[in-house]
């Protein structure tokens, strides 16, 4: 038996619009002890319940053995982030900036970029024209079904990344947007 | 019986079709895109031929190249799957002229059910009830006055074609010419044919459908009914058999109409026949897709038949084996549809990769899937992985033995809807039963969404999240052991493509 190392290690995981800083510490081997805060904009941060858990990893499976009883997830790691599906959930954590100051003042959001790969069917705005909450910006389509990109606030349009009947890639910035009270510029 | 049949489709459908034709004896011949070469369906069949690049309409849409393939291969017979060419009464007609054997109905049945206008008369003179609406027009104007006139709302549908695409429901003014461009680009990119027709949208109403299938000799029967009320975006999530609502009375009733529209358009093979039902037993015509549905498993569970094999006896000129009066239902079976999609954000599809796969083992559950480990999920084809299916002695067990497959069920490295499955299947409106084509929406709206992550989760997160952990168990990649990889099914499969 190896002599228990006491390390703790700190996580920055984003899952939606939520950052948990996490600090997992290694009791024994196969024991850990999780602390931890979670960050959200707007309702900012609040300290997570501290958990104990016997830790088995098996390839992507992890059983834990926690106070609740015995949980089995699976679990892969990618460059991006973490995959978990345990019980009725499935997440994923993508690896957070570490100053997580930076995240509880996300600013608006400004671009607009593609959900997914597909083609652009029509582009309804253009450069410096005013838009209001829900106006239709562009519509894409994918998998023969079309979706509408709307402006998530009333914004002027800085600038448009693409043109009807273009094929663009998931993530692809289509369209950029100012707020119109322009505190920052 | 034929010797080989080749299966013009590709995910989880053409894999399940193999299955029958490997019980059969017979063998099989797959075709794939360039995107598909690692795909599932290509190793799950005898022989596999290339056939164009990534997007369907140079690849699975190419008449040419899918008979080329069949006479290459020396197929007798070619079974189109659902969706794809599996409508198309041109491609049928070119199949026959090949000298080959389409698996499915007449070019003629498929042209008449096809459109929808048409459609629609020939239930009107069948005596089958239909929807109050307008047959199939262009000008979006016509449209517009139509939509006006029938009184909102209304439902927009593409005279063409079925699946969900296509289809606007409009239930203020506001929304008409918005919904009409929107319908008419769907109808044009789906099926080369903008035209669309009118219907009032009947509501709250049930989506009833009736399995059907015939023999070249005359013989109709009827299989039932599923329901599909739970739909997003027109399209069906969730599918069970028998209905809540129907009686042994209304069965009787709904399987005459049904049989009866067949029989008026002389049909054979599988065909479905869609009705809206309303809260006072009276049902609409809607349309008949001609072909094998996707939901065609739940049928299956409580008949007892190979739906398939029923295809492929009678496309071969065999009597149907059963009658009518032989056709018992058995028990109650629900199937959920598993999506690459985000439920959170209006459904929008996903791509990605399968990093993790996972299914359930337990009694009464079946999964036609399309997926493996280590897949790339592509933008190019229909979003959906996978089916579960489970059939229990009656409904609620069926529903109990579904939560529970799903929650065993693991699919990492894209957004699925499998968590959103298992909240409507716990959901008061489905396990009531009362399920209606507008409730998924309304639940949706009402739905909870701020639910904390269990302390559990955030564990199993970090533990992942550490390198050293992974290492110090002595495992890295993921995936190897996993005993339900279809990799270890492949047992003396051969792939000769």
């Amino acid at each position: 038996m190896e002599a228990p190392r006491l390390t703790t290690k700190t996580f920055h995981l984003q899952h939606g619009t939520s950052v948990y800083e996490l600090h997992l510490k290694r009791l024994e081997a196969d024991r850990v002890q999780l602390r931890g805060t979670k960050i959200s904009n707007p309702e900012g941060s609040k300290a997570l319940d501290e958990v104990e858990a016997h830790v088995q990893q098996r390839g992507n499976e992890i059983v834990l053995k926690t106070a609740n009883g015995p949980h089995r997830a699976i679990a892969v790691r990618t460059a991006r982030g973490v995959w978990v599906s345990l019980g009725e959930r499935t997440a994923f954590f993508e690896f957070a900036r570490k100053d997580v100051d930076a995240v509880s003042t996300q600013p608006v959001k400004t671009e607009i970029h593609a959900p997914m790969t597909g083609k652009i069917v029509d582009v309804r705005v253009k450069p410096n024209q005013k838009v209001g909450l829900g106006d239709i910006l562009v519509i894409m389509e994918a998998m023969k079904m079309e979706f509408k990109l709307e402006a998530p606030m009333e914004a002027l349009i800085e600038s448009v990344g693409c043109e009807k009947g273009q094929l663009v890639d998931l993530g692809q910035l289509l369209v950029q947007l100012k707020t119109l009270d322009n505190k920052k510029a | 019986m034929f010797k080989k049949v080749l299966v013009a489709n590709r995910g989880e459908i053409a894999i399940r079709i193999f299955g029958t034709l490997r019980d059969l004896g017979i063998r099989s011949v797959a075709v794939y895109s360039e995107a598909d070469r690692e795909s599932p369906h290509v190793i799950a069949a005898d022989e596999a031929c290339e056939i164009g690049p990534p997007p369907a309409a140079e690849s699975y849409l190419q008449f040419g190249k899918i008979i080329e393939a069949a006479r290459k291969t020396k197929c007798d017979a070619i079974h189109p799957g659902y969706g794809f060419l599996s409508e198309n009464p041109l491609f049928v007609e070119a199949v026959q002229t090949a000298g080959l054997v389409f698996i499915g109905p007449s070019a003629d049945a498929m042209r008449q059910m096809g459109d929808k206008g048409e459609a629609r008369q020939l239930a009107e003179h069948a005596g089958v009830p239909i929807t109050p609406g307008a047959s199939a027009m262009q000008n979006p104007k016509e449209i517009g006055k139509a939509a006006r006139k029938l009184g909102l709302p209304v439902l927009l549908k593409a005279a063409a074609g079925g699946g969900g695409k296509g289809m606007r429901l409009i239930r203020e003014a506001r929304e008409i010419s918005e919904a009409i461009g929107a319908a008419q680009r769907e109808a044009q990119a789906s099926f080369s044919d903008s035209r669309l027709i009118v219907e009032k949208f009947i509501q709250p109403a049930r989506h009833i459908e009736v399995q059907i299938i015939a023999d070249q000799q005359g013989n109709t029967i009827a299989l039932g009914e599923r329901e599909c009320s739970l739909q997003r975006r027109h399209q069906k999530i969730i599918e069970e058999s028998p209905s809540t609502a129907v009686s042994k009375s209304l069965r009787d009733e709904l399987q005459r109409a049904a049989s009866k529209l067949a029989k008026a358009v002389g049909y054979t093979s599988a065909g479905t026949i869609e009705f809206l039902l309303g809260q006072d037993d009276s049902f609409y015509f809607m349309e008949m897709n001609t072909r094998l549905q996707v939901e065609h498993p739940v049928t299956e569970a409580v008949t007892g038949v190979d739906l398939v094999r029923l295809q492929l006896e009678v496309a071969a000129g065999k009597k149907l084996p059963l009658a009518q009066k032989d056709v018992q239902l058995r028990g109650h079976a629900i199937e959920a549809r598993l999506y690459a999609e985000d439920p959170n954000r209006e459904f929008l599809p996903m791509t990605g990769e399968v990093l993790a796969l996972q299914w359930p083992n337990l009694p009464g559950f079946r999964v036609d899937s399309g997926i493996m480990a280590y897949q790339k999920i592509h933008a190019h084809y229909d979003p959906m992985l996978a089916k579960l299916i489970t059939w229990g002695p009656d409904r609620e067990q069926a529903r109990q033995r579904l939560i529970h497959a799903l929650r065993e069920t693991a699919i990492l490295g894209l957004t699925t809807n499998r968590d959103f499955l298992i909240e409507l299947l716990k959901s008061t409106e489905f396990s009531s039963g009362e399920t209606y084509t507008g409730t998924l929406a309304t639940w949706m709206s009402e739905r909870d969404l701020s639910h904390e992550l269990e302390s559990e989760m955030l564990v199993a997160a970090a533990v992942a999240a550490d390198r050293s952990f992974a290492k110090q168990a002595g495992n890295s990649i993921s995936g190897e052991q996993d005993p339900y990889s279809p990799w270890r099914s492949l047992g003396g499969w051969r792939h000769l493509g």
